[in-house]
């Protein structure tokens, strides 16, 4: 067996094992769930949630939110990296994109939950108005879902005729894999073609994800509200996305090079690396923080007043400072120092970012909902509070589930490290190739 | 003891047959007549009835409405149904010819025979006056002229009239909250302070609120408001218009990135048919 052959078979995707099986069978029974009380939903109305006159974005769209967020990570890493060329990138790009791609797929779906009745999907092409940021969102939601896709399979093609070629004792995977490979031999045109898309596809999902996290960022301050209203929220959306990206990365590669016996690979040197780029990410993310809240503080009015109490002492205050100091404060001081950035304190970082960062979208929407410029007047008590709902929780849980599940799925069929990249670097490519710039 | 049972059987057959028949509602009925000059004279009816000593609406019930020519003679002039305020009105488009000097009219508002509410009437007298205003200029000052006669054309010395101006959310009152007559039955209010009113103008009332000739007001514009213009935006193109009035800035720079992302990414197809395609002519070549 060659060196080549060796590592095609280390890189190769391959069966679960007993805990990758029990992994996926409890994230389909949450999908079910989700799905089930959905249809409930759906049947009963929008009544079984806790979204009423005063909070009619609840978790749905903090939810939509994070989705959103964590896609920026394809543009971060993987664009920014491929561009810069940074040759240590090799291990991580691919678990970016399909991070990315899982994201902005349920990112997607999501904004179908919260509309109620799913066949209201229609009137937001039938009746949109492009002065709407709705209907930016959509424009833009689906040309990243494009790109995404794009950026995964472009460089992919290379590695699926490897695959097919692999599993040429499994007729059903080998038949795929030959199909999704489109027929890739690696000449000289299809290096020089796949090379330029690559380069044109980099280039163009990152103003595409500056907008989408801007778009999604107007969503908000075009809405006068209270905590919202804010010139400054375009930059802080894409601040925030840079922070849950890289951790949900991290959080992802620690899992796979754990389960994967991928220590060869994905090594601590790319830990440290993504250390540097969370710390760097907080400190940028705490800054604009500093901007949302210090100077509103100052200058509030008297409903911004009681918004802003809210969050610092209030009802919000200890959800308010756990995401603050756990996805802001501890990470800083933590990622600092080198040893803070070896993969075991950087993986329980990074969940905590990740944890820290879908509150924080909650707390973005929902408190603000709660402190309307002019109150609403005749309703009930009980709708001056929210708390998302069975219905709401087993929906989200659903969401979130199925990300990891499409995550799950395409890490079990595609090769999580891009084999001929990888042989490349290694100097053990066989001649016929070795093509690729 | 034999009349003592007796009392009791009868007592107890009184519970027991009392729900079999059940008693019906008294409703409370009031009626106001209205009328704007130049227009048809109205009834404005409302019935009520106590629940639990709480007044609720009487709700599509039928009340007929009668004029009273003498006290020998009554006229059916028509029925309405309470709405679900309890409210009617009744539009007076005939009236019986009235050999009263003061030129007096009755109306009756009866329920009658309804299964819930007991039978019950209500009446309302009124004359008819004739009540004119316009807006004068004397010494560059505007004044609002109004003048009050009764139907034979003699003036209503000592009647209280209010003066307003019609604004977007509720009537503004015009000088003092009411004016008396004098003996020639005519007030004169100075508008001081210019108002502002599209295009100039100002829509005014003048209200006469009576016991004996009901609630008359007169409606009229008169041009001596403070210009301003409409400034709405219904029709030009803005951020908040429906989707056929987008500004065109945005229906041009948008598109153009939108189109611009979408080329590439068609193009980038594309790409992936060529790679598909290069094997072919590889193998033909």
């Amino acid at each position: 067996m060659t060196k080549y052959e060796e590592l095609v078979a280390e890189l190769a995707p391959r069966k679960f094992n007993k805990m990758g099986v029990i992994w996926t069978i409890g994230l389909v029974v949450v999908v079910l769930i989700g799905i089930a009380a959905y249809i409930d939903q759906i049947i009963k109305g929008q009544i079984v949630t806790d979204m009423r006159d005063y909070v009619l974005w609840g978790v749905y769209i903090s939810n939509f939110v994070f989705f959103v967020a964590i896609s920026f990570v394809g543009s971060l890493t993987a664009a920014i990296l491929r561009l810069t060329n940074k040759t240590w990138r090799t291990p991580l790009v691919r678990i970016a994109e399909i991070i990315a791609l899982a994201a902005i797929i349920m990112a997607g779906i999501t904004i179908v939950l919260d509309m109620g009745r799913p066949d209201r999907l229609l009137n937001l092409f039938i009746h949109a108005r492009l002065q709407s940021p709705i209907t930016w969102d959509v424009i833009i939601i689906s040309t990243y879902i494009a790109i995404s896709a794009l950026i995964l399979y472009f460089p992919l093609l290379p590695d699926l005729a490897i695959l097919k070629d692999y599993f040429k004792d499994n007729a059903f995977l080998s038949k795929w894999y030959r199909i999704l490979s489109l027929k890739w031999e690696g000449s000289t045109l299809q290096w020089a073609i796949q090379k330029k898309s690559i380069k044109v596809v980099a280039l163009l999902i990152i103003p595409v994800a500056l907008i989408l996290q801007t778009v999604d960022a107007w969503l908000f301050s075009t809405t006068f509200r209270i905590g919202w209203d804010s010139t400054n929220l375009g930059p802080y959306f894409i601040a925030g996305a840079m922070v849950v990206g890289v951790g949900s990365l991290i959080s992802v590669m620690f899992v796979l090079r754990k389960s994967y016996k991928l220590e060869k690979y994905i090594t601590e040197l790319h830990f440290d690396k993504m250390g540097q780029l969370l710390v760097f990410a907080c400190l940028i993310y705490l800054y604009f923080n500093i901007n949302e809240y210090l100077l509103p503080a100052f200058t509030a009015p008297k409903a911004e007043e009681a918004h802003l109490q809210e969050l610092f002492t209030g009802h919000y205050a200890p959800m308010f400072w756990f995401v603050t100091i756990g996805g802001l404060i501890i990470p800083i001081l933590v990622l600092i120092f080198p040893k803070g950035r070896k993969p075991f304190p950087l993986f329980i970082i990074a969940i905590l970012v990740v944890v820290t960062s879908w509150w924080k979208r909650y707390l973005i929407v929902v408190p603000a909902l709660l402190h309307p410029f002019v109150p609403i007047q005749g309703v009930p008590e009980s709708w001056h509070s929210y708390f998302p709902s069975l219905h709401e929780w087993a929906i989200v849980s659903g969401t979130l589930a199925a990300a990891l599940l499409i995550i799950t799925i395409l890490i079990r069929y595609l090769p999580i490290i891009p084999i001929h990249r990888t042989a490349k670097e290694m100097g053990i490519l066989p001649n016929e190739k070795s093509e690729e710039s | 003891m034999r009349a003592f049972i007796y009392t009791i059987l009868l007592g107890f057959c009184i519970l027991m047959l009392s729900p079999l028949a059940q008693a019906k509602e008294k409703a409370r009925l009031s009626v106001d007549y209205h009328k704007i000059m130049g227009e048809n004279g109205m009834l404005f009816i409302n019935v009520k009835y106590k629940v639990e000593k709480k007044y609720q609406p009487a709700t599509d019930l039928q009340l007929n409405i009668y004029e009273e020519i003498n006290e020998d003679s009554i006229v059916h002039r028509g029925q309405v149904i309470t709405d679900y305020k309890g409210n009617a009105q009744f539009i007076i488009k005939a009236k019986g010819v009235v050999s009263d000097e003061l030129v007096k009219y009755k109306y009756l508002v009866r329920i009658e025979n309804d299964e819930v509410f007991k039978d019950a009437e209500k009446s309302e007298k009124f004359s008819e006056v004739n009540l004119v205003a316009e807006a004068i200029e004397k010494d560059s000052v505007h004044y609002i002229s109004a003048e009050l006669t009764d139907a034979n054309g003699n003036p209503l010395e000592g009647e209280k009239l209010q003066v307003i101006v019609q604004r977007l959310f509720a009537p503004l009152t015009i000088g003092e909250s009411s004016y008396k007559t004098d003996e020639d039955g005519a007030i004169l209010v100075a508008v001081e302070d210019p108002l502002p009113g599209i295009d100039g103008n100002l829509t005014f009332e003048v209200i006469l609120e009576s016991r004996s000739y009901g609630n008359v007001k007169v409606i009229f514009d008169a041009p001596i408001g403070k210009l301003i213009t409409d400034q709405s935006t219904f029709d030009k193109r803005t951020m908040w218009s429906p989707p056929n009035k987008t500004p065109l800035f945005l229906w041009i720079f948008p598109n153009i990135v939108i189109l611009g992302i979408w080329i590439v990414i068609v193009t980038l197809m594309i790409n992936l048919f060529k790679i598909y395609k290069s094997n072919k002519q590889t193998k033909q070549s």
